[in-house]
């Protein structure tokens, strides 16, 4: 009876039966929470685990020279990342990693020790280090790539124009932070589920935002005149000394600016290309170079012709300054083609006081000074050019010689631009085109009669073939230019420096062949140590140049054809005994 | 009571007198056995299409994923080799190579002008008429 009586298969049953409705009571509370109370959090950990999203960069636009040569292009460039969390041995790992990506290994010790999930290791690098890398195969360290732009010729070519990206590919300086909005691409965005070895898992989703390119820039440079100006550049004030130099040199006819290179003497000694670009960036006083500019109005207005003479005295009084010519000649009968060939500053001033100041002003102004070019280019100056108003009573006698007047040296060659051109004002250009779609000049003006652009391109032509830049001729061809030297202004405001000495800046500006201008130039030599004279400092280079670039683009010679050797060439060549040594620059 | 076997037969019988306790059944059993062999067949069938289909996608995928991993190198390569093509034509670079091969630039450039023919005269050597007069 007390056998039967233990012996319950009821409550066995009871019990079994209990067991299974908790058992399956869990089940179904598991199935819920998964199903139903997480299923959102569960369905996000799964996507999470499947769906990958790629960031797709838009490739950053070229830029390229007028021909198409590419100047600057963008690259695909590996770089090193690491996820911290997943690093191992961060010591160890560091130690290894140090010598391949050339860094202490504490910075990458600590690199990879940090928080977060994502750190730089080397960015950019190259695929070689990229490789040692991808051999060392360490936990945690991965290999990406990010777009690098490169500068295919070098780094310095048009460095000063082109500027720079920084290590997130945007614009920083120059035309690449300019056109910042047009060549970077927009980013796109892939989705795609994977599988657990990263295989796309088919059919399963996959979304695709197309990353949009930026658009290719085609500039006006012309990369072989560019590279040879550079070379001549640096050349030149290495042998001269200088601080540095700017050269631009442009179709007059378009605006287009065809070479653009400022140099300058780094504290090792060593002449390199520079980052700023000077030429639209940096404002001086530009001396008797604008004197072109004055007679241009003075012709224009009626007051003279080219061969208007008048008494000019060596030395001439006006308030309580004292302007004088280079030698003391007491007065003598000059015409205004002889004042420009000899540079005379008072037969300037007494040609300039012919014309009202607000006159002289307004054509300042339509010269293109005072004001921006409308490149746009970053950092451009504007110059100084005061309001007339304001003038005291020697203003329009300094600003006649080149003084009393901020240019940059583009503004300088848009300036004589408009006497190569038919005395139509073209603002200059660096761009041609932007993704195909060409541009044209902003800025179109008349600023003097044509005959009078081509009186004053003779009367230019006058300046080399017998004046002061006879040291920028080409044989066989007519150039037209101007010389300027001006003294510096220094950090105190004045031209004398803390030692008690001047500095000089030499400038030519002119265009070739004078007859029918296909191209022009302006020389801006920076505190030439060896002379500090245009016409020696400076010229030279502008007839260096001026032959490369007149051979460079096919331009037939018009003047007397030489032939024969180089004994020949020095007989037509240029001579140095018309024009005293800086005399008037 | 009858039922209905599988020698009954096919067709209406009379309605009257004994008969009329047979009925005529229609032979099921049978017909549902082949339809479900039929219809195993065809969903086995059916699930071996289905996984050759998903195999397929599978292969196909893969090689979709293969061929998108081929265009990006090639286009690596290709943006790789435009700089490279671009180094090459460097100005500074031909000038190095230029140096190197002993060239020099020229102090100076003599231009040539072309003669007016007719200004020559007579030729020097008279025109050949004839291949066999040449001496």
């Amino acid at each position: 009876m007390t056998v039967a009586s233990a012996y319950q298969p009821g409550r066995r049953i009871i019990v079994l039966l209990l067991v299974l409705v908790v058992a399956i009571g869990a089940l179904v509370f598991q199935l819920l929470r998964l199903q139903v109370l997480d299923n959102e959090r569960y369905l996000a950990w799964g996507e999470d685990q499947r769906m990958r999203t790629e960031s797709l960069l838009g490739k950053r636009g070229d830029i390229v020279d007028r021909n198409g040569e590419e100047l600057a292009i963008s690259l695909q460039a590996p770089v090193i990342v690491a996820d911290p969390l997943l690093v191992t041995d961060p010591a160890a790992q560091a130690e290894a990693l140090a010598p391949v990506l050339g860094a202490e290994v504490a910075d990458i010790e600590a690199a990879l020790s940090s928080p977060g999930r994502f750190v730089y290791l080397a960015r950019p690098t190259t695929e070689a280090v990229a490789e040692e890398v991808r051999k060392l195969g360490q936990d945690g360290v991965f290999i990406r790539e990010e777009p690098e732009r490169f500068h295919p010729n070098d780094e310095s070519l048009a460095r000063g124009v082109l500027g720079q990206v920084g290590v997130d590919n945007t614009g920083l300086s120059g035309l690449e932070a300019q056109y910042e909005d047009v060549l970077a691409g927009t980013a796109g965005q892939r989705v795609t589920e994977r599988g657990i070895n990263g295989k796309s898992i088919p059919e399963g989703v996959r979304e695709m935002l197309p990353a949009v390119d930026g658009a290719a820039i085609e500039l006006t440079i012309d990369r072989a005149l560019q590279f040879e100006v550079e070379r001549a550049l640096r050349s030149s004030v290495e042998a001269n000394g200088a601080q540095g130099g700017t050269v631009i040199i442009s179709d007059p006819s378009t605006g287009e600016v065809l070479a653009m290179a400022s140099v300058a003497t780094t504290d090792t000694g060593r002449v390199a290309t520079t980052s700023d670009n000077r030429a639209i960036t940096w404002t001086y006083e530009p001396a008797s170079v604008m004197k072109a500019i004055t007679f241009s109005a003075v012709l224009n207005e009626g007051e003279a012709t080219p061969t208007s003479k008048r008494v000019i005295p060596s030395k001439i009084d006006l308030w309580e300054e004292t302007f004088t010519d280079e030698t003391d000649y007491g007065t003598k009968w000059m015409s205004t083609s002889e004042i420009l060939r000899r540079s005379s500053n008072t037969g300037t001033i007494t040609w300039a006081g012919e014309l009202e100041e607000p006159t002289f002003y307004q054509y300042l102004k339509d010269f293109g000074f005072g004001q921006s070019t409308g490149l746009g280019f970053p950092g451009e100056s504007p110059g100084i050019l005061d309001p007339v108003e304001t003038w005291p009573g020697t203003h329009y006698a300094t600003i006649a010689l080149g003084q009393s007047i901020g240019v940059t040296p583009m503004q300088m060659l848009a300036a004589y631009n408009v006497i190569a051109n038919d005395g139509v004002y073209l603002n200059p250009r660096l761009v041609k085109s932007i993704g195909g779609e060409p541009t044209y000049p902003t800025q179109e003006r008349h600023v003097i009669e044509p005959e009078i652009a081509d009186d004053m391109a003779e009367m230019l032509a006058g300046v080399v073939s017998g004046g002061t830049a006879s040291r920028a001729q080409v044989p066989g061809y007519n150039i037209a230019a101007k010389t300027g030297t001006a003294r510096k202004i220094q950090e105190s405001g004045g031209y004398v420096d803390s030692a008690g000495y001047f500095h000089y800046i030499a400038t030519v500006a002119g265009f070739f062949p004078a007859e029918d201008p296909q191209l022009s130039m302006i020389v801006v030599i920076d505190e030439p140590a060896t002379d500090i004279y245009a016409s020696q400092v400076a010229a030279p280079l502008f007839g260096e140049l001026a032959a490369w670039s007149l051979r460079h683009y096919r331009v037939s010679p018009a003047g007397d054809v030489v032939f024969g050797s180089d004994d020949d060439l020095s007989a037509v060549g240029p001579s140095a005994a018309t024009v005293p040594d800086g005399a008037g620059d | 009571m009858a039922t209905a076997t599988a020698s009954a037969p096919k067709r209406s019988t009379p309605t009257t007198g004994r008969r009329d306790e047979f009925e005529v059944v229609k032979q099921r059993g049978r017909k549902l056995r082949i339809g479900i062999v039929v219809a195993a067949i065809l969903a086995t069938g059916i699930l071996f299409g289905l996984v050759a289909f998903q195999a397929i996608i599978v292969t196909n995928q893969t090689t979709l994923d293969d061929l998108d991993a081929r265009i990006s190198q090639a286009e690596r390569q290709n943006a790789r080799l435009r700089l490279e093509v671009a180094e090459l034509e460097a100005p500074d670079r031909i000038r190095a190579m230029a140096l190197a091969l002993g060239m020099e630039k020229p102090e100076s450039v003599a231009y040539l002008e072309p003669i007016d023919v007719a200004e020559l005269g007579e030729p020097l050597v008279p025109a050949v008429e004839d291949e066999g007069e040449v001496q």
